[in-house]
This record gives C-alpha cells, structure tokens and sequence, in this order.
C-alpha cells in the first residue's frame, strides 16, 4: 500500500517535471550549446549576463555531439545559439542548414576567414595548432623541442604521441589539412607522412585536447594540439615546452552561430553581437584564456605574442576544407586509422 | 496500460531506429546495412566486441564463481566475508570510467606502476588487454551476484554424500559442486557478455587505436562524422549479438535451475568441500582482486584530494568546492530524477512481474521479452533509439527529465520484474486464493495480500534503478539537455576537459550518495521481512 | 504424492523384498560394529552461547544390530549420526567401526552408507548415474557397475528406472534411489538420518517394514535416528533414546515401554499414566507400592526405601476397570471415547486422572461417563520413578 501511494506521488512528482520542464523559456534566459569547456565558457557567458543582463543556460558538448544534437533536434530545435567551437564544425552545420545567417556589427570589421560570407557563422577567436612535447622526455631521450614535422618521424617518438581522432575532432581536421598544406596539398605524400607518423602514435584521443594531460604527465610524449589548450596545460603548472614546425602550421577559428528556428533570436543576436566585438574577446586575457582574438582591434595579450613570435602560422583554406572534408577524413580513417603492419 | 508504456517507451523507439537505419526518403533501402557490411574496419570492431565480451565474461564468471565460492564455501570468518562482498559490490555502484582512469594512472606509459615501480618504457596501455581487465573488474560483480544465491542453495547435504561415498575433495568439486552451478555459470557469461557488448565508456577510453568496438563507433558514426544513419546501422549490427544473448538466456538458462529439495536442509553443516588449507589460496585469490580495487579507488580518492595528479601533488579541497558550486546543477539533476525514476522504476518492476508471474492472458510472454529489451540493448543504442524517437512530433520529449527518467526505468527495472517473478513463484498461490475466497477482489488481493509479500522485490527494483540513475552513461549522454543534465556526463565532460580533480571529486560524490541510499533502503527493507529470502538480481550490468 | 500413486507406477508394494541371491551381491562382506566413546559436540547458538549439540555420548552398536536413536528435534541424535559418518568433527571423544578409531578419518575414507532426509540425491544426474557415483569412485569397471547399479536397482524395486533424473520420481522412489546408492557400495554400515519424515503416513509405514527387511537380508549394523517413537519402536533392535545431547536410556523397545528409566523416556513413548504411590515393601527385584490404596509390585532401577514417595508408570491399557463396589479404588469416568477397536476412558481417582484404554469388544468397555467405577491396577509389572527422576 504504502508502495502505491509512493506511486502516486512519483506520478505527480513526473507531471510536474515534465510540465515544467522548459523554465529556460523564460524572457530574459537565452539557451545555448557551448563547444568550449565550462571553464571557458561560463565565466563568458556570466561577464555577458553582467553585460546584458541576460542569463544564459547553457550545457557542454564536444563538438560532435553538439553538431549531432542539433541535427536531430532540427525540427523543434532546444537552443538559441551554438557557442565556440572550430569553424568545421560551423561549416558542416551549415551543410545541414542548422543556422540562421546574421551579420552582427563587427562582421564589416572581420576578415574574410573569421566569417561565412552569408553570416551563417562568424568568428569570435583564433587558435593556432602547436607541437606540444613533455619538457622532461626530451631531456630523457636527449631531444630538442620538434621544430619542423619531421622531427615527429624520429623512432624516439615510437608510441609516445597522442593527437586526436579526425572522426570527432576540429583539431586533428586541422592537423590533417595542415599536413596537406605543407605537403604542397599532394595528397599521396602528405599521406605517406601521416602514415610513418602512426607508428610513433600511443593513441588518438577523442578530443582536441584529450592527448594534453597525458602528454603534460609524461605518459606520452608530445602531440599535436591548438595553442588553447596547451597553454592551459602549461598554466596548470605540467612542465610542457610548446613548439611550431619550420614548414608551417594551420589555425583555426573559433565561431559562433545563430539557430534556424530559435525560440529566443534577439536574444540571440545579442549574444553574438558582443561575442564577436571587442566586448568580450578583449576579456580572454583577464580570464587567462589563451585564444588569439578574432576581432582585428583586440591586441594579442603580451605573453601569448611571445609564443607566437616566429612562428609560421597559415590559416587553412575554407573553401577547400570544406570540399574535402569528408573524403579526407574517410581516407584518414581508412588508410592511417586503421592501417595494420 | 502497461502495455501502452512498453509500447511506448520500449517499442516505438525501436522501430525508429530500424526505420531510420533501413528507410531512406520512406523507401525501404537496405544498402546502408550492406554498405556496413562490407567495411573492413566494421567488421573488425564487430569482431572485436564479440571477442571482447567473451574474454571478459569468461574472466568475470571465473573470478565471480572463485568470489562466490570463497564467500559461500570457504568457510571463513563473518569479517573476511564482508570484505570480498565489499569488494564486489563497489565496481557496480561506481560511475564510468573508474577503472579505465585508475589503470591508464596505474599502468600507462607514466603510471604508478609500470614507470614508477617497475620502471618500463614505452609502455602501451591502450588495447585489447587493458580494456579487457577494465571490464572484467567492472563486471566480475555480476558474476558473483549471480553465482553467490546458486551456490548459497545447492543442498550441502548432497556434497556430504558424495564424500560419503568416496569422494576426494576434488573429484566431489569437479562430478557434483561444478556441475551443479553449470546453469548459474551460464547464465552469469551471458550476463557479463551482455554488460560488455554494451560497455561503451572503457573502451572509449581505453580501447586506443587498434581496438575499435561496435558500441564505441556507433557513438563516433553519430557524434564524430555527424552519420546518424551508419550510427543507426552499426547499432543495428549490435543488436544481433544482443538479442542472441538474451534468448539464448531464456531459452537455455531459464528452466535449468536445480531447485534444492525442501526439508532438512543442512544449514547446520559446515562446509567441508574446502580444505582448511585450501581456504587461504583462495582468500588470497580475493584478495588481490580486492587490493586492486581498493588501490583504484584510493587513487580515485587521492586525485579528487590533490591539485593535479601526476604533477601538482599539494592538497587541496578545491575541487569539490568546484563540484559543490559549478557542479550543483548536475547534482541536483541526478538527484531529482533518481528520486523520480526510483518509486517508478520499483512500482513498474512488481506490476509487470506480477502480471507476467501470475495472470494468464494473451501475449503474456511477449510482454516479458518485450519488458526486457531495453536493458539486453546495448545503452547507446537505446539512447540513440530515444533521441530519434522523441525529438519530432507526435511525442517531443527531447530537453524534458521525463526521457532520462522513462529511459532509466525501462531499462533498469527488469531487476524489479526478475525479482517479483522469483518472490511470486515462492509464494504459494494459494494465499492469493484464500483471500479471494474471502470475497476480496482481484484487486484487494493485490493490495492487501500480494503486494506486502512482494515489498521486497519492489525495493530491489527501486535499488537498481537508483543505482544507476547515478552511475549509468552510454545512454543517457544522449538524452541530457539544457534544462537537466547528469553527473555522469558532468564526469565524462571533466574527463575531456583534463579536470580529472573534479571528475574524481564527482565520482567520490556519486559512490558517497550510492551508499547511503542503499544502506537506507537496505534498512528500510528489514521492516519489511518477508520469507522467501529475496535474490536481489544480477541485472546491475549494463 | 499419495501411496496409491507409487502403486501405480511401479506396481510392486513392498518391492523391497531382498532375495538372497541378488543380495548376495551387494550384501556388506561381514559386518561390523560400531562404538562410539564419549563424544561431544559444541556448537555456537546465537542467543545461548556455546550449546553442547552431544555430550558424553557412549554408545556400542554389535555387528549386525539396528540401533534407532530416537529423540525430540534439537537433542543431538543427527548430530552424533553425522560424527558417525565423518560429516562432523567432533570435539572430544572417539568412533571406533569395528575395531578401527576412525574419529580422524574424513566422511569418504569411511566407507559408509547414508541415507539423508532429503535424499540428497544428485539432481544433474540419472538414477543410474545417482547409484554409480560411488562405485566409479572405487574405480570398478563399467561392466561392473552396470551389473552391480542394476542389480540393486532390482532389489529396491527401480529396474527401468535408469535414465529417470530425480526430479521426475516420487517421494518413494527417490527414497528408494538413495537407498540404492547407499548400499551399492557394500558399506561397512548404513546410516538412516530421518529418512521417512518426507513421506507420507502409509508410505512410511510400508518403507520402514521394507528397510528392515533389507537390512537383515544384507545383516548390516545399521543406526537410524527419528523422532517418531512408532517407528523406531518397528524398525529397531534396540532404541537409545536422546534428550539433550545424551543417550538417557537404552534397551529394547520393550524395555524402554515397560520400565522406563524416567519420566521423559516414559512420555516419550507411548502413552502413560504416572501415579503418585509410596514405597511399602522392598524385595530383592521389586518393591511394593501402594497406590490409591492398592498394592502393586513394581521393578525398579535403584532401590528405594519403605516409605519413599514415588511415581510408577502405569500403561492405559494395563488398567481394567470393574463395576462400582467392587475391591480395589473407587474413581469416577470422566470421559468416553469409543474408537472402534477400542475404548479410551478418563477415570478419576483421588487427585488423579487415568487415562485407561480397554478393547472395543471388552466387558469393561461400557461404563458411562459420570458413572461410578472400580479401578484396577497390574498387580506387577509396572515401572517405578523416583519422584525425582
């Protein structure tokens, strides 16, 4: 009996949790997906609501999961905006139709990489891809800091490094297209490369940053990661030493977009107008967070300059990203994933 | 009505998944499936789960029977006992991913062991072996669950017998006590396999380059390549050694049950299949599996304690101020829909399993095997089932708690429906039919005589699902949204995010809160002795 | 399951008969004894403490015999059983089978038989399997123990039954497979823990009659424990009755009827009437007492004094009652009950209420309750307890 009327109250209870299960559509609250961690993401979106008086809810998904969950929530879409993230990302979104074009007022001011030209997504940071090895493995094995691609052939590295997976990573596309650029986007060459580099590869991890923590505790040696995160790394006190190729490394902007269907689009809108000025990304510096900012008026802050300095970065090519995305990655998948000796 | 539930909730997201796995633009079009087929790389990973989940349920029934037999036939004191049955009950009642971290920190390239202790370099430990162990010290629990009633009742007095006519030792171990947990070993491999080909979270931690499973690439076909038809397919591959598991089960499993006599049983007789000095090999047997494990979560309890693990080994109490700020929505989320999901979860487990044990009426078996297709799926593709189902009209119910919840009770409750059956077919019908002759209604019945005999099936029920509405990942990562999310995912997300401080704190918060639920359930549950003594079932896995 | 069932599926009541020349077969080589020298046994009760299970149990059954120990649930007649067998260590004190002390010897070096209550039989194998365990233990060849599983499968009246698996036999018949696997072996000694409680009531009493006649066709010391005092008294040669963890009194059944050693042997078998009486004369043998006024001879165990109070046992149907007036004391009937084949009265006497059972058809069957009547005691014969016993 007593059991029965726990029931009933459950029941109850449940009405009531499925009834209100949308207090988030409140005015003044705006939902999003966020691609970039909480520690990022949040005290943003909080110096925003302090801005704007606007809270913002939000949860974290990488960006497969995000992309995925707004693919699939399509048609009654749950979020208003889709937060950080590698541009890819954007552009695959795009191919799904999942955003809602909007030029906010910096859009005159960026340039053309930082945004698609139908204001699907525009760009709110940069973040360049570095090699990033442990300090104390080098001086194990008696190496330099990697400074040009090759040097990640030397047999020291054999199954020291981490990168991340194409299939669910912004990272390791970037780190694919880069190898292509410098490889004068001879595909059978830069796959040749990669297919040598595979043997010294411990594991490629599921996200960007996945391979940073075993890379800054020495259980892998060295990887491939965007800047972000290995400055973060280092800031969490790891003894890491960050290093660029001589041929040439590619970036990566960070976006954000605008959902088809949004329920809270002026919300929205404003959210992106400031993420995309100077009003926040001038902010990344005070937060100690290591993006490069998009908007060509915020200065690079000092210490990340200094890293920087020399460094040959190019940003990879949209256009040609875009086209063959897919095929790279399957070819990845196919011919390096999974290659057996 | 409930009918219209298992419909609802079990049916039609099935049919959802088929549909969007086989049906393009509303034409039948099995080329996805052929196409998957015929991938190299699919194969393997669908070669790969299949080896993983006997490895690992081969192992787990070994190490559950050597638990079990050392509990049960050991012959050891009450404290001892205690122990290993603490050791077994931890891994079920910890969130994901535990035993994947502490065994990357333990024995990775830098772990505690290889590089520290042993000094080794270059160490993998991604692969086969260590997802192999992972699993199988996460799972073994199943095992032992399973096995522990089946030898608690085999009937001492017929291993007395067979010493009696002879026997060694040995030979009475190997013609009679073996033979004998045959089917409870049976069925603790099938459950284990289950648990495993469904386990998503170690092997995507641990599983590395070159060894790619099924449930793990379905996950990536969906969230990496934004595939969500191969994802469908490849869950759709899954669900073939699933549903052979589970009708292999009930098919084999199910009716060969050696049920003891009744009379005289010989609880008075001490257990001689042991010898005195047999008992110490196999308690140290235990207890290196138990020294692992509670090495895991010392370490699990140290990182959650220090700024950074490997690096930074300062004390710190900053990550659960994290957990306790950041985290309380999480918290708070998981607690809410424990607390919704468990007297739902208990109330459906007995209705179902009272209906199932005890009316006759069309399709009732078909009821069953529908009430437990949930929990034989693998989680995500459950998740994946859920999502697809129920995010578009007629029933939106995508961003509500009301998915989480009604995915954690249909697919955690068949514990609650086993249970019920087990008590029911204990109790003698005949007390039902004297009420009814007391002119109660079937309904009266229910209420005022079957129900407090089942009270404690109602608790196990609850019991599972409470557990793991706390510790359950694979499918519910898809099922989180804006307004209610888990601590699992808040794991998960600290794991990729390099917080591993405050995803140890979390886990410590979860194995916390397990654990003085289950102690006050488990009190609650005293009041309520009834006399068949419940087999609180091995259907935690999964 | 009913009696009239296992007739009809295997046909044969009392299917038991042991023939000599299948016997011969599985009969023991010779028998031997058993002894068993002050054993003890303690155990841990939750709420008592240690609680002696035996104590100082003594015991020597001769070769050949059939030794019932008979005693209420919980006196520690299985447990001693369970020392016999190798199945319980016991604390203090020796078994000896023959002249062999076997205390040390684990159950399978013993080379017994047992019969549980429950059978025990091995529920993943068939009948024949069940019976052949024990000899493939012994290593015998499979032509031989096809021979010997199915010559004893005759004997008890389960040929064919071979391939049966327990669970699909009756109450009886699995009775009769354990039987089977026990003796097959060709023990030194068989063991019998309650092996008819799960039957029922007439089953049992054809299965007990069949027990014994097994047991004397194979002349096989045998030592069975029950509760029930009626079967005991059937089966056995000699009864040693147990209360709490003591043999209190061995002898023949007709002993332990007639002259009791005290007044829980008395009440536990049969029904008794104990009368208070004093000690007038002590002779060699046998003292008189005087009961309610009457004289009677009785045979006692120690002797008493002239003028000791004491309480003889006094059997219901040792009791004649005679018309009013007549000699001997005056009672009253209080009761009548007429069970066919006999009358059962309750008769008060003085202080006292006699319980007197008298033969349907007899003269004396016929008084009235509230009527007046003339008891009459044995005038020897009955047995005598100290008031203290």
């Amino acid at each position: 009996m007593r059991a029965v009327r726990i029931g009933w109250l459950a029941a109850l209870a449940l009405t009531w949790a499925a009834a209100g299960a949308a207090p988030a559509t409140a005015a003044d609250t705006l939902n999003a997906y966020s691609i970039w961690p909480e520690n990022w993401a949040r005290p943003m979106l909080q110096e925003f609501e302090k801005a704007t008086g606007i809270k913002v809810n939000f949860v974290r998904f990488s960006s497969g999961e995000a992309l995925a969950r707004l693919i699939a929530e399509k048609n009654t879409p749950r979020v208003d905006v889709l937060f950080g993230g590698p541009v890819e990302t954007f552009a695959a979104g795009v191919k799904e139709g999942i955003f809602e074009p909007y030029k906010p007022p910096a859009f005159a001011a960026l340039p053309a990489r930082f945004k698609a030209a139908d204001g699907s997504w525009v760009a709110i940071a940069d973040d360049p891809l570095v090699f990033m090895t442990n300090a104390r493995f080098l001086k194990d094995n008696n190496l330099k800091p990697p400074a040009s691609w090759e040097d990640l052939l030397n047999p020291a590295y054999k199954n020291m490094l981490q990168m991340a997976d194409a299939r669910t990573s912004g990272t390791a596309v970037t780190r694919l297209f880069s190898i292509l650029e410098v490889n004068g986007r001879d595909e059978a060459r830069a796959f040749e490369y990669m297919k040598k580099k595979r043997r010294n590869v411990q594991l490629y991890t599921k996200s960007g940053g996945g391979g940073t923590l075993p890379v800054g505790l020495g259980q892998a040696g060295g990887g491939i990661f965007f800047i972000v995160d290995a400055l973060d790394t280092k800031a969490k006190g790891y003894d890491v030493v960050i290093s660029f190729p001589k041929e040439g490394i590619g970036t990566s902007a960070e976006a954000i977009a605008l959902i088809k269907g949004a329920k809270n689009p002026e919300l929205g809108r404003k959210l992106i107008d400031w993420a995309s000025s100077p009003a926040m990304q001038k902010l990344y510096a005070p937060h100690k967070i290591n993006f490069v900012p998009a908007h060509p008026e915020v200065a690079v802050e000092p210490g990340l300059a200094e890293v920087l300095k020399g460094a040959k970065i190019f940003p990879i090519d949209d256009a040609y990203a875009g086209a063959n995305r897919k095929r790279i990655v399957e070819r990845w998948v196919n011919e390096v994933l999974n290659l057996r000796e | 009505m409930l009918w219209a539930c298992l419909a609802l909730f079990v049916l039609f997201p099935l049919a959802a998944l088929v549909a969007r796995a086989f049906f393009e633009g509303g034409r039948f079009a099995p080329g996805a499936l052929a196409s998957v087929l015929r991938d190299p790389n699919h194969l393997r990973a669908f070669g790969n789960s299949v080896l993983l989940g006997v490895l690992v349920a081969v192992a787990s029934t070994v190490l559950g029977f050597l638990f079990a037999f050392t509990a049960v036939r050991g012959g050891l004191p009450r404290a001892w006992t205690g122990v290993l049955e603490a050791t077994a009950l931890l891994p079920l009642i910890s969130p994901p991913f535990t035993t994947a971290i502490a065994i990357i920190f333990s024995f990775g390239p830098r772990g505690l062991v290889t590089w520290h202790l042993l000094g080794l370099k270059g160490v993998s430990v991604y692969g086969l072996a260590s997802t192999f162990a992972a699993e199988t010290l996460t799972y073994f629990p199943i095992a032992y669950l399973t096995l522990k009633p089946v030898l608690a009742a085999l009937d001492p007095n017929v291993e007395d017998m067979a010493f009696s006519l002879g026997s060694s030792r040995a030979r009475v171990f190997r013609t009679v006590t073996l033979p004998l947990t045959v089917p409870g070993l049976g069925n603790a491999f099938l459950l284990v396999f289950a648990a495993s080909l469904a386990d998503f979270a170690t092997p995507l931690i641990l599983g590395g380059n070159d060894f790619p499973v099924l449930p793990t690439q379905a996950y990536l076909q969906i969230t990496g390549l934004f595939d969500f038809k191969g994802g469908a397919v490849l869950s759709f591959v899954l669900l073939v050694p699933a549903f052979a598991v589970l009708l292999l089960q009930r098919a084999w499993v199910g009716r060969r049950y050696y049920v003891t006599v009744s009379g005289k049983a010989g609880a008075q007789t001490a257990a001689k299949s042991v010898a005195a000095w047999a008992r110490w090999p196999l308690l140290a047997g235990c207890l290196v599996v138990t020294v692992v494990i509670a090495w895991f979560y010392a370490l699990l309890a140290y990182a959650s304690l220090v700024v950074a693990l490997g690096a930074n080994h300062a004390w710190t109490a900053v990550h659960y101020r994290v957990i306790f700020s950041e985290g309380v929505k999480a918290i708070r989320d998981t607690l809410v829909i424990a607390g919704l999901g468990m007297p739902l979860g208990g109330l459906y487990g007995i209705l179902l399993g009272y209906l199932v044990a005890r009316k006759v009426f069309l399709g009732r078996r078909a009821m069953e095997l529908v009430s437990m297709v949930n929990y034989a799926l693998p989680g995500t593709i459950v998740g994946i089932a859920y999502l697809i189902a129920f995010n578009d009209p007629p029933l939106v119910l995508t961003g509500t708690a009301l998915i989480i919840v009604a995915c954690y009770v249909f697919r955690y409750s068949p514990t609650g429906i086993r249970t019920t059956v087990a008590l029911l077919q204990q109790i003698d019908p005949g007390l039902e039919e004297a009420s009814a002759s007391l002119g109660a209604g079937s309904a009266t019945t229910f209420r005022r005589v079957t129900l407090p005999l089942i009270v404690p099936a109602f608790f196990a029920g609850l019991g599972v699902v409470f557990i793991r509405s706390m510790t359950a990942i694979s499918a519910t990562i898809f099922l989180i949204s804006i307004n209610w999310t888990l601590i699992t995912v808040r794991i998960l997300e600290n794991m990729t995010e390099l917080s591993l401080g405050p995803a140890a704190a979390f886990s410590m918060l979860v194995v916390a809160i397990v654990v003085v639920v289950m102690a006050a359930l488990s009190r609650l549950l005293r009041q309520f002795r009834t006399p068949g003594r419940v087999m609180v079932a091995s259907l935690l896995g999964g | 399951m009913g009696t009239g069932d296992i007739e009809e599926r295997h046909g044969r009541p009392g299917a038991l008969r042991a023939r000599g020349g299948v016997g011969g077969h599985v009969g023991a080589p010779h028998s031997v004894g058993i002894r068993l020298e002050r054993l003890s046994k303690r155990f841990h009760h939750r709420v008592q403490g240690e609680v002696y299970a035996a104590r100082d149990v003594s015991l020597a059954v001769a070769p050949g015999e059939f030794v019932t120990l008979l005693g209420p649930s919980g006196c520690g007649k299985t447990t001693t059983l369970r020392m016999i067998a190798g199945f319980e260590t016991p604390d203090a004190g020796r078994v000896f089978i023959g002249d062999e002390d076997v205390t040390a010897l684990l159950a399978n070096r013993r080379h017994l038989g047992f019969v549980f209550q429950n059978y025990a039989l091995f529920p993943h194998l068939t009948v024949f399997e069940n019976v052949a365990y024990g000899l493939r233990v012994q290593g015998r060849t499979a032509a031989e123990i096809t021979r010997m599983v199915g010559d004893v499968l005759t004997l008890v009246g389960l040929q064919g039954y071979d391939r049966q698996f327990p669970q699909q036999l009756s109450g009886g018949e699995q009775q009769r497979v354990a039987l089977a696997r026990a003796i097959v072996i060709r023990p030194r000694v068989l063991l019998f823990d309650e092996p008819l409680s799960n039957l029922d009531a007439q089953l049992r009493v054809r299965m007990r009659a069949e027990i014994r006649a097994l047991q004397q066709a194979l002349s096989i010391t045998a030592v069975y424990v029950t509760h029930d005092q009626e079967e005991a008294m059937a089966i056995s040669d000699r009864i040693a009755v147990m209360s709490r963890g003591s043999i209190v009194q061995e002898g023949s059944a007709e002993t332990l009827y007639a002259r009791p050693a005290s007044e829980f042997v008395a009440r536990f078998i049969g029904r008794v009437n104990l009368v208070s009486a004093r000690v007038v004369a002590v002779g060699v043998d046998t003292v008189e007492v005087e009961v309610a006024g009457q004289r009677v001879r009785a045979v006692a165990a120690a002797q008493p004094a002239v003028g000791d109070k004491v309480r003889v046992v006094v059997r219901p149907e040792t009791v004649e009652l005679a018309p009013a007036g007549s000699l001997g004391p005056a009672g009253t009937v209080v009761a009548r009950t007429f069970l066919g084949e006999k009358v059962e009265y309750q008769v008060r006497v003085g202080d006292e209420t006699l319980q007197v059972t008298r033969p349907g058809g007899a003269a004396d069957a016929r008084f009235a309750p509230g009527g007046a009547v003339t008891v009459r005691l044995p005038a020897d014969g009955v047995g005598l307890l100290r008031d203290d016993a």
